[in-house]
């Protein structure tokens, strides 16, 4: 029943009696519609999710070093984190087998060997 | 094909059993020779170790490398029961103050100068059980 041809809607001339009557408003309503449609906008706006990929993109995008100087920065605190992963990592695997820091340490071997 | 069977062949070599001495690659044998005439004799798991040691061997300084290839064989000789009391000890020491710890070093080295002044007959071995 729905898809009969003599009720189904033709958008192109739906679309042409729209602007049509468009036309034919007078220009203080225009105008008040404009209002509206500025204003349901802002609101739209207003209620966007706080938390969303878009925005995590953005806010990404506003993270990112932009200039030489902050591209320095940011590799001189890369380059920190690194070391200090590399020193922790280290400092880990020592006190898990201390084999090499008793073999190569300044304390004589002596000292950690049962006479 | 034949690199990558390669490459799966040395990830897994060094999990593979107990080695020979002349199937240690040169780089480890250069590092573990103090131990060369021990090393057969070694277990398993202590071979294994001492790959690792030695695979640490290069990154060390000079001074390292002389102490670890002094201490290498008097650790090669020490039971494992010797050997895991002495990383505990080392844990124990890691955790004292940094003061204190110079402290005992300086009083270590002294006992060492001492010995070392000492005849070799009057020097008990290391791995000495009493």
């Amino acid at each position: 029943m729905r898809n009969r041809p003599e009720n189904r809607i033709d958008h192109r001339k739906f679309a042409a009696l729209l602007t049509q009557s468009a036309q034919q408003l007078d220009e203080d309503i225009v105008s008040a519609l404009n209002d509206r449609r500025s204003l349901a906008l802002q609101k739209q706006r207003a209620s966007e999710p706080a938390f969303s990929l878009i925005g995590i993109g953005h806010k990404a995008h506003d993270l990112l070093p932009h200039r030489p100087r902050q591209w320095l920065a940011a590799a001189i605190v890369l380059v920190a984190i690194v070391m200090g992963a590399a020193v922790f990592w280290n400092n880990i695997q020592e006190r898990q087998n201390p084999d090499l820091a008793i073999l190569t340490g300044d304390m004589p071997i002596d000292a950690y060997v049962d006479n | 094909m034949r690199t990558l069977l390669l490459a799966v062949f040395c990830f897994f070599a060094p999990l593979a059993g107990a080695e020979s001495w002349n199937q240690l690659p040169p780089a480890e044998q250069a590092a573990l020779a103090p131990i060369q005439t021990q090393w057969n004799t070694l277990p398993e798991k202590a071979q294994h170790n001492f790959r690792r040691l030695a695979q640490q061997y290069p990154k060390l300084t000079p001074d390292q490398k002389t102490r670890f290839s002094n201490r290498l064989a008097t650790w090669a000789s020490l039971t494992p029961e010797q050997r895991q009391a002495a990383r505990e000890k080392y844990r124990a020491f890691s955790h004292i103050p940094k003061e204190e710890r110079e402290k005992i070093k300086q009083q270590a080295r002294q006992k060492q100068a001492t010995r070392l002044q000492q005849p070799a007959s009057a020097v008990p071995p290391v791995n000495a059980r009493p």
